[in-house]
């Protein structure tokens, strides 16, 4: 069975059909991609799993239950997080606080803290500057906070958008190598990307959006080759 | 007019007593519309009616209006909970179903609410100005605490500076140091990241909406027994004022609401002493507008970084 199946999800914005008709899966341990450009739907189908969007039309299925119906948290605790676009950190929080916010959903204070340190081991950046607002660290550092926030909630399931973005050259590969050591760590991913090269290079499966539909779907490895996602988005 | 230094000095330290207890009031009333603010940008301009409400129900109870007379503290503790109540309800009924709304609606369905919560006060006790039986409320209230030559503080007066200034610490104390108020900072700081950490949006703004309203409810039995008078408009003028307090302090900023709900209230009492007493209301338009002129995001507020990610 699918950790996460979609299927044939349309969503709208107000007249705007942004999704029209996305179906897939992704399953236990796996990292899959979705790559596509700017507009092709990618944020709004992770919108749509973690229930802050409402489909018009399909059902999204996580972990054989139908999230319809579902509020955020309850998919939060049911081990469904997400690192949104553009990071959204809260910036006026330590860096403390906001992984506390991770954790909002747990209980059991022991956990809790040993939670906190692995994060902190994975992210020593983050140990050093626990007491400073989030919103003073650099791009990379609040990529980071962004995912040391979402492992506090101990996700089976990580939905990823853009976590590159912005990000000089150096600190996408820094990024791309601590995802690849939290999926070891047997956590799924779904990832989102623009930077396609380095997004299937990372996952076991690839998806091609392209306005509001799945237009393409492969292992990464072929995807890779393939002569249309060369020249549509490897810039090759 | 005083003409002696003495004399001058003891009407400059009445003045400020007085302004400190008006502003305490602002404060308390203040800090709801600023909570609200904070966490779903609406200006809720039916708080003044909860505070109108406060200052009702606690005369009801205590003066037997609905037909039984109960000790003072028990009618009091009941009315800022009814009032908690009716603030959450407010939402519920009102805000809760124009949340994906443009901002316009909820902003036009707050004055309706306004206008409606006065006429149901207005159908209830009617329109005269109703006064607290002195018989029913403890009577040290209108002792003086404090005398020194012409300058004379009521335990009332106490009563009104440390009530506002114990709520307050609490309240900065839940907003720091609880679950609750790091949902409710979370939220103002970015809602949908907040719902992605598993926060259920709707409760903390209900709880809210409950701790401001019934921070609203206890300056309106304040006032109640400061000015003893009551009546269905009342809410009207102070929840401007207090809005004002709010706007002055940084909409959206708690300890920008209580610094504002005092500058407002000083100066609100020294303008009246000092100008002429007829100008007392005029200054805290003046304050709003200047601060929307001069500098629109207040003392503590900040230009709002998170409309960036406002549709």
């Amino acid at each position: 069975m699918p950790l996460l199946k979609l299927n044939d999800i349309h969503c709208y914005y107000g007249n705007i059909h942004a999704l029209k008709g996305v179906s897939f899966e992704i399953y236990h341990g796996e990292i899959r991609t979705l790559i596509g450009a700017n507009g092709a739907g990618k944020s709004t189908v992770l919108m749509a799993i973690s229930a802050i969007l409402k489909p018009r039309q399909g059902e999204i299925l996580y972990d054989g239950m139908p999230v319809a119906g579902r509020a955020p948290d309850e998919l939060v605790q049911a081990g469904l997080c997400q690192v949104p676009e553009g990071r959204r950190i809260f910036p006026d929080m330590t860096v403390g606080e906001n992984l506390e916010m991770g954790a909002y959903c747990r209980s059991g204070r022991a956990a809790i803290k040993a939670n906190l340190e692995m994060v902190y081991d994975l992210f020593p950046v983050l140990s050093k500057r626990r007491r400073q607002a989030g919103g003073s660290l650099s791009g990379g550092e609040q990529q980071m906070l962004a995912l040391g926030r979402a492992l506090m909630s101990q996700p089976e399931l990580l939905l990823l958008d853009e976590p590159s973005l912005g990000l000089a050259p150096l600190m996408v590969e820094k990024i791309f190598s601590l995802i690849e050591r939290i999926a070891g760590e047997g956590i799924t991913i779904l990832l989102v990307e623009q930077n396609a090269q380095a997004a299937l290079r990372l996952a076991d499966y690839g998806y091609v959006m392209e306005s509001g539909k799945i237009i393409l779907e492969a292992p990464a490895r072929k995807l890779l080759q393939d002569e249309r996602v060369k020249e549509a988005y490897l810039g090759e | 007019m005083p003409t002696t230094l003495l004399e001058q000095s003891s009407l400059f330290l009445q003045q400020f007593v007085n302004g400190m207890t008006l502003g305490s009031i602002y404060a308390l009333i203040a800090v709801g519309y600023t909570m609200v603010y904070g966490v779903i940008q609406l200006i809720n301009f039916a708080h003044g009616e909860i505070y109108m409400l406060g200052a009702f129900l606690s005369f009801s109870l205590v003066s037997g209006f609905f037909g039984v007379g109960l000790p003072f503290v028990l009618a009091v503790t009941i009315a800022v909970l009814v009032c908690a109540l009716a603030g959450v309800l407010l939402d519920l009924v009102a805000y809760r179903p124009l949340r994906r709304s443009p901002r316009l609606a909820a902003l036009i369905t707050a004055i309706g609410m306004s206008i409606f919560l006065q006429n149901l006060a207005l159908l209830i006790w009617g329109g005269q100005i109703r006064s607290f039986p002195r018989a029913v409320i403890p009577v040290f209230l209108f002792a003086p605490a404090l005398q020194f030559g012409e300058v004379v503080v009521s335990w009332l007066q106490v009563v009104i500076l440390l009530t506002a200034v114990i709520l307050m610490v609490v309240l900065q104390l839940i907003v720091h140091y609880t679950r609750l108020g790091r949902a409710m900072r979370a939220i103002a700081q970015d809602q949908t990241a907040a719902a992605l950490m598993g926060v259920n949006v709707d409760r903390v703004v209900s709880y809210t909406f409950a701790l401001g309203s019934g921070l609203g409810g206890v300056a309106g039995i304040l006032v109640g027994l400061y000015y003893n008078a009551v009546y269905p408009t009342m809410g009207y003028l102070a929840g401007i004022k207090a809005f004002a307090a709010a706007v002055l302090g940084g909409i959206g900023s708690i300890p920008g609401a209580i610094l504002g709900g005092g500058i407002l209230g000083l100066a609100e009492v020294f303008g009246a002493g000092y100008i002429s007493s007829s100008y007392g209301d005029g200054i805290a338009y003046a304050i709003m507008i200047l601060v929307i002129l001069v500098k629109p995001a207040g003392l503590f507020g900040r230009p709002s970084s998170n409309k960036l990610y406002r549709g």
